[in-house]
């Protein structure tokens, strides 16, 4: 017996002169069974998605960073933070996929206090790429040689992440692309990475840190509301008497305070959180 | 910073009697020893124009006005000449992942705006241009400064990923962003000390950038005659990354 895929044909499917959110990818129907709308999500929201999965759905964070580092096709994936207000090096929570070799000459060394990486990295906000980084001595100089024969590097770029109540991670992947390849990269992939980054430090800072999430303002739960009953982003803008561009944002907000990728799984969490009744 | 994302470019020919060059500085912490100098001139700067100038209630020591927010290690943008002297204007970034002065300062009055949090939402504020500009009352000049300090934060945003600012902001200051072309969405507003106060939100985008870079492309020249130069000044963007090296565009 053979199982044939026989989807219902919608009768709409041949009018293409309306488009329907359903005919986009990505649009799937919310619980009340109308569609969302995804104009709002991020353009690479099937990719961040299965990121965001990986995230949320491992139970060790060490394989969260190995998963990502596959995924990201990348050499490696660093997760670095500390405790509220202690300097990096003092108490520190690390999730790393360096080889062991590496790790322990780290430590031998007593690298946490010359790496340029983590120097810097605290006191940066924006994301920089680790050629950015001043080498400050000899030093730090011989640091990034090992490291690089560690099959660390030459190419890196890190994304300082904070949280509400000012817990401070950095994120950071390295490769042995060449630097036109690694700027291509990150060309297409940084604003994946920031979301990457972000979501993951918000796991750590809730699971490790006890942090808890933020709250849902009106509005928030307004551009939701409507968003969860099929209306489009110029409807909503309308509706509320803001722009579109605010609609996007309110949404983004959202999207980011219910650790989801698209509008409609964010409506999914809330409607089962009980904040949003339908 | 990445050395290319500043393309602010040759806004006159080069033949020129008088040149000028102007300067951004990006400071984060990691690079504020190197500026002890400008930041210093921020601050003095800050104290002047929040509580001299609007009487904003801010704390002020010895003549600097700084807020714990500075201590969060924000980045800071500074227009400056290429003798790093005088700070012509400045504003502070900060990310609304973490802790922001919006979301503490207005979170009862306007918290649709206030609680606004996501990685590619930043905060802008303390946003002002030196007093002498100010004083002078040209409107040019003012328009000129505050254009090229708009302009420089759209680039950095572009760069760093950010897509939208949320600012705090009176009303001259609101006229200003609409004349140079900036789509800002006022998100409430409230009054503190008989003043009124709006929060804004300003989408990040390169059709803006360009927008406002082409406004101060025409507003160069009359600048320039403004100050009574034969020719218009020779003006050149400069920006100084982390390295030290003076890039021009």
């Amino acid at each position: 017996m053979s199982i044939v895929d026989r989807r219902p044909q919608h009768p709409t499917r041949h009018d293409r002169s309306r488009v329907r959110p359903s005919d986009k990818i990505g649009a799937w129907k919310t619980i009340s069974g109308r569609e969302v709308n995804t104009a709002n999500d991020p353009p690479d929201a099937e990719s961040l998605a299965q990121a965001f999965s990986v995230i949320e759905n491992e139970a060790e964070i060490d394989v969260v960073v190995e998963k990502l580092r596959d995924f990201l096709t990348v050499d490696h994936v660093v997760y670095h933070s500390s405790k509220l207000g202690a300097s990096p090096s003092a108490d520190p929570y690390i999730r790393l996929t360096y080889p062991a070799s590496w790790i322990k000459r780290y430590l031998q060394m007593g690298y946490i206090y010359v790496d340029p990486v983590v120097r810097e990295g605290f006191q940066r906000v924006i994301p920089f790429r680790w050629n950015e980084l001043t080498i400050q001595n000899a030093t730090e100089f011989s640091f990034l040689t090992d490291a690089l024969a560690h099959g660390v590097g030459p190419c890196g770029f890190s994304i300082p992440v904070l949280s509400k109540r000012g817990h401070r991670a950095l994120f950071s992947i390295s490769s042995s692309r060449s630097e036109q390849e690694w700027n291509d990269f990150l060309a297409t992939k940084r604003s994946m990475l920031i979301q990457i980054a972000n979501r993951l430090h918000c796991r750590v800072v809730v699971e490790i840190f006890g942090e808890e999430r933020p709250h849902l303002t009106t509005r928030e739960l307004e551009c939701l509301r409507w968003t969860a009953l099929g209306k489009a982003t110029s409807e909503i803008a309308i509706i509320l008497n803001i722009s579109p561009l605010t609609v996007r944002d309110y949404l983004k907000s959202i999207r980011y305070k219910m650790d989801s990728v698209t509008s409609a799984q964010a409506v999914s969490k809330a409607v089962k959180l009980g904040l949003l009744i339908l | 910073m990445n050395k290319a994302c500043f393309s602010l470019a040759l806004i006159a020919p080069p033949i020129h009697t008088v040149s000028t060059f102007q300067m951004i500085v990006l400071i984060e912490k990691h690079n504020a020893h190197r500026y002890p100098h400008l930041l210093d001139e921020m601050f003095r700067l800050r104290a002047r124009i929040f509580r001299d100038r609007l009487k904003w209630d801010v704390h002020v020591a010895e003549g600097r006005e700084r807020d714990k927010y500075d201590d969060g290690a924000p980045l800071y943008i500074v227009y400056t000449d290429d003798e790093e002297r005088d700070v012509k204007g400045s504003l502070r970034l900060l990310p609304t992942t973490g802790p922001t002065l919006l979301a503490d300062l207005f979170s009862d009055t306007v918290p649709d705006a206030a609680h606004l949090s996501a990685p590619t939402i930043w905060e802008c504020t303390r946003f002002c241009l030196n007093d002498s500009i100010l004083d002078e009352g040209e409107q040019d000049q003012l328009f000129f400064a505050s254009a090229i300090l708009i302009a420089a934060l759209g680039e950095v945003a572009i760069n760093a990923g950010i897509e939208s600012i949320i600012a705090n902001f009176d009303s001259a200051m609101l006229r200003l962003y609409r004349r140079l072309g900036c789509e800002v969405e006022v998100l409430g507003s409230t009054s503190r000390y008989g003043r009124v106060v709006y929060l804004g939100l300003f989408p990040v985008s390169t059709p803006i950038l360009c927008r406002i870079k082409e406004r101060i492309k025409s507003g160069g020249a009359s600048f320039a005659k403004a100050r009574g130069a034969a020719d218009p000044p020779f003006l050149r963007l400069a920006v100084a990354d982390s390295r030290e090296n003076t890039l021009d565009y």
